[in-house]
Formats: structure tokens, sequence, C-alpha cells
């Protein structure tokens, strides 16, 4: 009889958790069979009445479905949790392509920009970034670079004066002296930042507007050392390798001087728009260090020679950048600025 | 300067090998600046010399005419407008189906109702000058059919333009000449000498016009030649057509002959005429303070005590290098002239020109120290010129020659092994000594050592000192032809500087966090900074400022930044900026000084009050956490505070004791006048002084072993109490106090002036987990504490 009823137990926990469909079922299927006051427990109860063997046999019987019960409900819970999960998760729809929070992301300023890569480069290079003032005297804007008193760099129109006879440099060119007396040769140094000549603004002039300067001093430098070095550079900052000329040119504070074309990178100087058909395109000045200037410096020219170079990083960075007019540079214009974050 | 090249070649006889792109790219690489040429006169080939034949009236317009022409092979009828020639003379014919410059096509065409086969040419059609006013007149002997090039060989010609900032330190490259000297050093070519017959320039008699210098020391030489029976006419073509094509319109042939002397050597001349100098006499002298002169331009100039004039019975008639008196020159009449040609002092010409406002082709060239031993040749070349056009020319007495201020020879002592050195190349001593030979120098050698005698005319500016030799050589040798070297250097960290770090750190942390950079100018003008009622002391001026809004430094960053606030409003409200530049100012000790400030901006529409500002605070506060900013406090502004600034939403930052700046909304009153939208917020630090404090470094301390315990409280507190007051009550209320944290805050309805604070507060202890009485009485102290000082639990 106590035999029967449990194979029937065992008969009806199949049907029922075949049948059940989500976990409240299974729940109810467990307190039903293996709860305290369920079924099993009751037919547990009833084993006393019967003699000792069939004890034995009945309440191994009924161990055994316990553990399969117990197997089966752990089976099929997982089985419908996993079906309820997919469910839940299949319902759960988000736009991604929204962006609610709107990350903003700032800009820095191109010339930063051009700067923080060219000093970077240069320090790479062993190159030590200096910095000197704005108002200078005349001794190291001028006199200290060769630039004797009636020099037509030191036209009123050029520079601005202050009223105590000092001046807003018009050159980094300032930082060679400063360098030179702070340091001991061999030296190689850099100097960037903001620079002043009085002039009418338009596209691509403004009064104020920025240059890198850059020397080195050695013994025995020549100018093959600076051909040398300027291709190097300017690969560098342009990424790919530069055909450079150099063409005499003009600055007091170098002998011999030039002025150094790179061959436009667009057409790879055969000439197109963007370089006037010319092929070359002016980048910057440079030479040998005058004498006088490294006198001035405090470093002895019989001993030592050196080269120096500047360039406009304006122009630089509106090469880079696209940029067609100088004007925007100041000011802070909103649309200006945006077009430097990238997005 | 334009520069044409067959004026050259009558110095130089060119390799016909070279092309012009070539010749260009020389002359850019070896000499100076070709900023572009133009092929001139190649159009000529196809037009022909016709000589007239017959006119005849058009039937149908009276104003044209219908001409026959010869042109060699045949015949041909044109029907023309001009009206200046004869029959027999000889004029340019044009066929149909040639293209003139400028795009022209030439046509057989129908004018009113007669063929006209071709065209006949004016000048300006040719670009021999820009007359219209008739037809070309030929030469008589020009052969009919025989094509204009040949007819006008000069014509075809390359036309280079030199830019002239590249040869401010080269006052031989001021005349063709000079030009030929270069090539013949380039292609290792002859070039004519300048040579001159003395005898040439002797004349019969006393000369009609004397000459005293009064201020030698300004004048390296003075030359001058009396000369009569001329007359003042056209030039011949030739000379016309050369000025024409190097950009200078012919006037009359001695107004030409001086200025084509002055291209050819560089050596500006005056023709004064020798009738018109009252007194027989010229001085040269410093002008009178005060002088007043009529220049040729028919525009007054007022000279002083350091201009040179030349002077007449009558006064200055010349300003000395600049620009002839309006009587001065010739005019019509005129049948004998006083050549000038002298050589000023550099300095004081451009002084002079500077001062009156005057850049003349002269005044340009005497600034750039113009060889003195040219100005006798330039009035010998003048003379030659002259004789070859008017052959009964007389010459009056001897030459003027005064000598002043002397131009010292140099001797530079150099040697082939320092060129080479210098150069990264070893150049042949052969070469080296064939370019200094051919640019003039003089070479005598001592084994290894040069010694070279610059010759007069690169004496006066450029060339003084052995590294003047290794770019002569250098750049005729090609400075493109050196092999780039990789210069050795021990391998060496630099020293960075940690200055530009700092900001480059600054910089990165502010726009991660949104803020987009601006430049704003240095200079600015004192009613922009008086807008913020900034103090006037120490700003530093300008002397001579171009523009009325750039007149002096700006001491703060705040003016231009406000502006750049507002104008940024017009495009959103939502934004944020800032600006990392230097101000400047004197000192109380007359210092200058330029410190890095920072200055921050966030503008947003309008929410809850103070929204700006805790947003700004929080991004500042990021700024300085990431710069290691030890110690940062926000106080009250109290004194600190400036009339823009608001009384209440406005903080000064502390890094311990030290200030560092302000963070602050515009008070109501300021944006109203500011025209100021919505709420803006602004940090201003001083960077400097933030780069100098000792920074917090990063330690590692062990998590805390026991675990701590937190309680929270409300208040009900006086609106207008600090939430820093009271944490700081409650951390000195006991060591066992941990943290205290800021949760909430609201204001009550029934409490009008009161404000309900929710604190967190934690106790925790290093050496144990604290048992439930001490915590509980700890509680129980803080409320006391904080009930003794009337602040009440809510
Ligand atoms: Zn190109």
């Amino acid at each position: 009889m106590i035999k029967q009823n449990l194979n029937t137990m065992g008969q009806s926990f199949q049907s029922e958790i075949e049948k059940a469909t989500n976990i409240d079922e299974i729940d109810n299927i467990k307190v039903k069979y293996l709860g305290k006051k369920g079924k099993l427990a009751d037919l547990m109860k009833q084993l006393k009445s019967l003699d000792k063997e069939e004890k034995i046999e009945i309440g191994k019987q009924a161990n055994l479905f316990k553990t399969q019960f117990q197997d089966q409900i752990k089976e099929k819970s997982k089985q419908l949790k996993r079906v309820k999960f997919d469910q839940q998760m299949e319902n759960e729809w988000v736009d991604i392509t929204l962006d609610p929070i709107k990350t903003q992301m700032g800009s820095l300023h191109p010339i930063t920009m051009v700067q923080n890569k060219l000093e970077y480069i240069f320090e790479s290079m062993g190159f030590q970034v200096l910095d000197g003032p704005h108002i200078e005297s005349e001794y190291y804007n001028f006199e200290a670079l060769n630039i004797p008193t009636h020099h037509p760099a030191r036209d009123m129109q050029d520079t601005f004066y202050f009223e105590d006879g000092n001046l807003l440099r018009t050159q980094t060119s300032t930082i060679q002296i400063r360098g030179m007396e702070s340091l001991e040769p061999p030296l190689r140094i850099i100097g960037t930042g903001k620079v002043f000549r009085c002039e009418r603004t338009d596209a691509s002039h403004d009064s104020c507007f920025h240059q890198l300067e850059g020397m080195m001093v050695d013994k025995n430098i020549s100018v093959a050392h600076l051909i040398h070095f300027m291709k190097t550079m300017l690969s560098e900052i342009f990424e790919s390798d530069v055909k450079v000329r150099l063409r005499p040119g003009y600055f007091p504070f170098v002998e011999p001087g030039f002025e150094l074309d790179m061959a436009c990178l667009l057409c790879q100087g055969k000439g197109c728009s963007v370089c006037s058909r010319v092929g070359w395109i002016e980048l910057l000045g440079c030479g040998m260090t005058h004498p006088n200037v490294l006198k001035a410096g405090g470093v002895d020219p019989s001993k030592y020679s050196g080269f120096a170079f500047g360039m406009g990083m304006d122009r630089l960075a509106m090469m880079r950048y696209g940029i067609t007019d100088i004007r925007p540079l100041h000011g802070g214009n909103l649309n200006f600025m945006r077009r430097f974050t990238l997005k | 300067m334009k520069i044409s090249l067959n004026w050259i070649c009558d110095f130089i006889e060119l390799n016909t090998d070279i092309s012009t792109k070539e010749l260009v790219e020389t002359i850019t690489l070896s000499v100076c600046e070709i900023e572009g040429y133009q092929e001139t006169g190649t159009h000529l080939k196809n037009i022909v010399v016709a000589e007239v034949l017959d006119i005849k009236p058009h039937p149908k317009a009276e104003k044209l005419i219908i001409v026959e022409v010869n042109i060699g092979k045949s015949k041909q009828s044109v029907v023309c407008g001009a009206k200046n020639f004869k029959i027999g003379d000889k004029v340019p014919y044009v066929a149909p189906g040639i293209t003139l410059p400028g795009n022209i096509k030439i046509e057989k065409a129908e004018v009113r109702g007669m063929e006209s086969c071709g065209m006949l040419c004016a000048e300006d059609e040719l670009y021999f000058s820009d007359d219209h006013s008739g037809l070309m007149l030929l030469p008589q002997d020009a052969i009919n059919g025989c094509a204009l090039d040949l007819v006008f060989p000069d014509q075809v010609d390359v036309i280079m333009e030199v830019d002239n900032k590249s040869i401010t330190h080269r006052p031989d490259l001021w005349g063709h000449y000079g030009f030929a000297r270069e090539l013949g050093a380039i292609y290792r070519l002859p070039v004519k000498p300048l040579v001159m017959k003395s005898e040439f320039l002797k004349g019969e008699g006393k000369g009609i016009i004397d000459v005293d210098v009064n201020c030698k020391d300004l004048v390296p030489r003075f030359c001058g030649l009396s000369v009569s029976n001329v007359s003042v006419t056209d030039s011949p073509s030739f000379i016309q057509h050369r000025l024409t094509r190097v950009g200078l319109r012919p006037i009359n042939n001695l107004v030409d002959l001086t200025n084509y002397v002055m291209l050819e050597y560089g050596q500006p001349m005056h023709a004064f005429d020798a009738e018109e100098i009252p007194g027989n006499k010229l001085t040269v002298q410093i002008a009178e303070e005060g002088t007043r002169l009529m220049t040729l331009y028919n525009k007054e100039v007022t000279l002083g005590q350091n201009d040179m004039t030349i002077c007449d019975a009558n006064g200055a008639s010349v300003v000395a290098g600049v620009i002839g008196g309006l009587n001065s020159g010739v005019n019509e009449k005129t049948t004998s002239i006083f050549l000038e040609a002298a050589n000023w002092d550099p300095v004081a010409i451009r002084k002079t020109s500077t001062r009156i406002g005057l850049r003349t082709d002269a005044s340009q060239r005497f600034e750039k120290a113009l060889d003195p031993e040219i100005s006798m040749l330039a009035i010998y070349k003048a003379v030659k010129i002259l004789r070859r056009v008017m052959p009964d020319i007389k010459i009056s007495g001897q030459p003027v020659d005064i000598r002043g201020k002397e131009i010292k020879p140099i001797r530079i002592k150099t040697s082939f092994s320092f060129i080479s050195k210098r150069l990264g190349k070893n150049i042949e001593e052969d070469e080296i000594r064939s370019i200094l030979t051919h640019l003039g120098f003089t070479l005598k050698e001592e084994g290894n050592d040069i010694y070279l005698d610059v010759p007069t005319h690169r004496r006066t500016k450029d060339v003084s000192i052995p590294e003047d030799i290794v770019e002569e050589i250098g750049r005729i040798h090609g400075f493109n032809n050196i092999t780039p070297i990789a210069p050795l250097f021990p391998i060496k960290t630099p020293a960075f500087n940690l200055e530009h770090q700092f900001r480059a750190m600054g910089r990165t942390v502010l726009i991660k966090t949104g803020f987009h950079e601006a430049y704003n100018y240095p200079l600015t003008n004192q009613s922009s900074e008086d807008r913020f009622s900034i103090v006037p002391k120490g700003i530093m001026k300008l002397l001579n400022p171009v523009a009325d809004h750039q007149v002096q430094m700006r001491t703060s960053l705040l003016p231009h930044f406000v502006d750049t606030i507002k104008n940024n409003q017009k495009i959103t409200l939502d934004f944020r900026v800032f600006e990392l530049g230097r101000i400047y100012y004197k000192d109380s000790e007359s210092q200058i000084k330029e410190p890095h400030k920072l200055i921050t901006g966030l503008s947003k529409t309008k929410s809850s009050l103070g929204d700006a500002f805790f947003q700004l605070k929080s991004y500042t506060y990021n700024l300085m956490i990431r710069l290691q900013i030890p110690h940062i406090e926000w106080l009250p502004l109290e004194d600190k505070r400036t009339e823009f600034q608001h009384k209440h939403i406005s903080a000064a930052i502390y890094s311990d004791s030290q200030f560092l700046g302000t963070i602050f909304s515009f008070s109501p009153e300021y944006m109203d006048r500011l025209n100021i939208k919505g709420d803006v917020c602004i940090a201003e630090l001083d960077f400097d002084k933030m780069f100098l404090l000792e920074k917090r470094e990063f330690t590692y301390k062990e998590p805390p072993k026991y675990p701590s315990t937190r309680f929270e409280i409300s208040l009900l507190v006086p609106q207008r109490t600090f939430y820093e007051t009271i944490a700081e009550l409650i951390k000195g209320v006991d060591p066992l106090v941990s943290k205290v944290g800021f949760l909430d805050v609201y204001f009550p309805e029934e409490h009008p002036d009161k404000k309900s604070l929710s604190i967190s507060i934690e106790f925790r202890s290093r050496e144990k987990t604290l048992d439930t009485e001490t915590v509980n009485e700890l509680q129980d102290i803080v409320v006391q504490k904080l009930a003794e000082a009337d602040y009440n639990l809510r």
C-alpha cells in the first residue's frame, strides 16, 4: 500500500515538474513534495507502522526519491531562470545612438598644440626649453644680436617701444643670448612664445604672433650639420621625409645666413596652387651664429661655433590645420575653438 | 626692383644653353630672392614691319581710314583709326590668325562695309610703352616684312623681380652691373670691367658751377660735371624701352639718363639746370632747423639739423640723397646741366627719409651704403651716353671730385681650412681662389692662410670677417651641394622645463573637463581695463602704438576675457573657456613683471542660484588637485572683493595661507552693465604662485583596520551659516571624529530664515573597534556642542 503510494507520488512529481513553466510553480512543487509537511515527509511518518524489512526497503526508496526530486527541481529552476532572464534581457532595449549625458571635451589653442609638439620633438632631441620675457631691453633684442643702432630692423615702424626705453621683443632670438648666458657650451636650446611687431593687421599679419627659436653651440659646428639638423627636425614636424634647400638670407645675428625652403609636400616640388606654383615653401630663417653674438653670450668664437634658426608658429599651425586667416587666432571665438575638438 | 637679363648681358656673355628657369633658380640660390620673372617680347616674332603705301578715307566712317601697306611678300589693306603717320612711314602689322598678348585675337573683319585684313599697332599694344596716341612708328631703315623681334632684339628679354628685402645688405646689387658680377663668379665667366678714361671728362675753361661740401664727415664723395650745349628731347627709343621694361616711366633724355645710370650701377644721380643755380655755386650743408623746401612731387617738407641739403644762393634746393627741389631739375628750355653723383652717409639719409616720410629710389639705395668709387664712373657713363646721342655737347672745366669721410680698406685673414671646416665640406683651394677673384677680392696667400682685400663695392657694409668669406664661398659653390652631416653629441637628457610642463598639465586637465583655450591680445587700452577698475599702477604704455585699442600692456586677463564670454554668448549660453597667459606691469621697485595667470570662465543658462559657481568651483578644485596644490580653501572674499564681484557668490582661493586667486560671479549691476546673460562664473588663479608652492606628494597609507561608525544629523540653522563653520566645529569635538560630510540642504517653508542642513559624521579609532557606548557618548557630545553654538537638531 505504502509502496504503491510512493510510486504514485513519483509519477505525479514527474508530471508536475514537467508541466511547470515558471519559478513560482517550482517553489510550490518543492514545498508540496519536499517541504516539512510535504508528501515525502507524510510518507515517512507512515513508515513507523511497517515492519523492519519493509521499513528499510521503502526508506531506501524514499531517500532515492528525495535526491532525485532535489536534483530535478534544481535543474528545472535553472532552466526556467534562464528563460526568465533571457526574456527580461529581450525586453530591455536602449537607443545606444543617443548621447544624453553629453560628454564635453574642450580644446587646446592651435598654437599651443603646435608649440607642445615642437617642444616635445626638441626635448627628445636633447634640447632645453627656455623662456624669456616679452618686454625686453634693446640690448637683448638688438644689440647683443648684432643689430646695430641704425639697422633697418630697429625702425620705429617695426618695433613697439615703451616710454622707459624697453620694447616688446620682435623675435624669440633674445633667447639665444639668455641661453648662452645661463648655460655652458656645448648647448642645445629652444625658446617659444609671443613676439610683437607694429604692423597693421590683415589675413596673414598680426601685431602679435608666435615664434620658435633654436640654437646649437659646440666645437666645429658646420653648415653641413645645420642642413642635416633642419632636415631631421622638419621631417619630424611634418611627419614625412622632407626635402629642403638653403638660399642666402640676411639676418644680422648669423653669418652665413639662410632662408630655408621646404619642397611643397603636396606637389613634391613640382608646383601647385598651395605653393604658388614655385614648388617650394619659404619656411624659416637660419644660419651659423655670428661671432659677435657668441661673444655677447659669453662664448668664445675661436673655440666654438653654432647655428640658430627661427620660425613662425602661426604659419606652421595655419599650414597644419588649414587655417586661412591669422586673425581668429586671437579673441577666443567658440566657432573657431570648437574646430580643434576631436569629435 | 626689376632687372633685365639683356641689360645684365651688356657686361657678360652667358652660355645660351642656360634656360631662364635655371638662371632664375641659380640667382635665387646663390645671390638673392627672385620673386618672379616674365619673358617679354616673345610676341614680336609674329609682328612684321609694314610700309604705308596709301591712305584713303573710309567711305562710310569719317573717323576711319583705309591704309594700304607693303609687308614684304604682299600688300594688305587695313582699316585704321590713327592718323599720326604718312605715306612712306613704317608701322607694325599683325596678320589675321595671330594672338597678341592679353589674349587679343586678330581676325579678318569687315569694318563698316570695308574689309580689313589684320591690324596696325600702337606702342601699348606691343608692350613697348603705355602710349596709345597713335601707331608706333618704326625706324625708316627697317626692312618690309621683317619680324619685329629682329628690329628690336632688346625687347626679347627676361624681366626678373628682385625681393628688395633680400638685398638690404648688398649695396652692390642695386644696379644691373652687380648681377653681372655675381653671374660671372657663378659661371666663372669674364665680366666687362668698369674702367674710365679720365681725359674724356676734361673740358675747356672753367667749370660753370663751384661746389663746397661743409659736412664732409657725412659725405664720403661728391662728384659733379658741367655740361653745356645740350637740349631736352625724348630719349632714344632703346633707352625708353629699357626703362619701361624695368618699370620706370621715360620722362626726357636728361632725367632718363640719370635713371638709366642709376639702374646700371646703383648710383643715383641728379641733373641740375646749370643756368638755374643762383650764384653758380652749390653748397652741401646741414639744414637749418625749420628749412622748408618744395620737392619735385609738389610736396613741401620741413627739414631739421640732421638733414643734409644742397643749397644755392637762394637756399636749399635739394634734400641730399632723397629728393630734388621743384626748381632744381631740368626743363624744356635747359641747355646746360650740372650732373651730380654723390655718396652720402647711409644713416643720415635713412634718418632724413624716415623723418620726412619719403622713400625714393635714391634714398633706398644710399641707405644701403653705396660704394663711393662708382660715383665718378657714373658720371663717365652718363657723359658717354649723352655724347652718343648729342655729339656736340661741351664739357666745361674739370670734374668736381670732393672726398669726405674715408671708407677704410678692409683686409681679412682667413684660411682654406677654416672655410672648409665651417662649411662642413672640403672645397678645393683653386675653387676658393677662383670664386673670390671673380667677386673682386684680391688674395695673398701664406701657406694655408689667406689675406683678402675686400673690394670697394663690398667694403661699405657686409664683408668684414672670415665668416663673411665662408658665406661667399658657400653660396657660389652652392649650399645645396653640401652633404648633410649629423652633429655628434653626447647622449644626455636635457634639463626639462618644469614650468612649461606644469602649464601644459593645467591645460590638459582643463580641456578634459570641457574648457576651450582662448588667446587674447596682450595689448589693450585703458578704457578696456577701466571697466573693471583695475588699479592703474605700473602700466607699461607703448611709445608708438599703431591702433587705439592696443596702446598698453594688459595688467589683467579679465577685460578681454569678459569680451570673449560676451561674444560667445551670441553663439550659445553653455560653454567653458580659459586663457593661460601673461600680464605685465612694473612693481613698486620699477621691476617689470610678467607673471602667468589662469582665467577660467563658465557660462550656462540660469537654473538654481550659484549653479555656475558650484560647477566652476568643482572644475577648479579638480584642476588644483591634479596640480598637487596642498590644502585648498575657499573663503569669503571680504576685503579682497572688488566692485564687479558678487558680494556673496564669490570666494578667495587659498592654499595653506597663500592667496592664489578668486572665483566669482558678477554683481547684478555689472551683469547688467557688461550685458552678460545667463549664469556666469569666473575664476582667476596665479599660475606662477601655484608652480612655486610645495606640492602635495602621493604617499600610501594603510587602509584603516577597524570599521567606522557613521551617523547622520539634520540641523536647523540660520540661512547664512557656512557649512564649513559647522563642519570645523564638529571636527574639533574629538580626535575620534574621522570624517564630516555634507549631505543635503533645503529651505523649509515654515522657517523662512532658516535652512535644514544634513550632515554625516564618522567616528573611527586606529586602535580598536569602537563600542556602542563610546559611539553614543560621542554622538551626545557632538549634539551638545552644536547646541551650545545654537545649531539645533531639527
Ligand atoms: Zn605645391
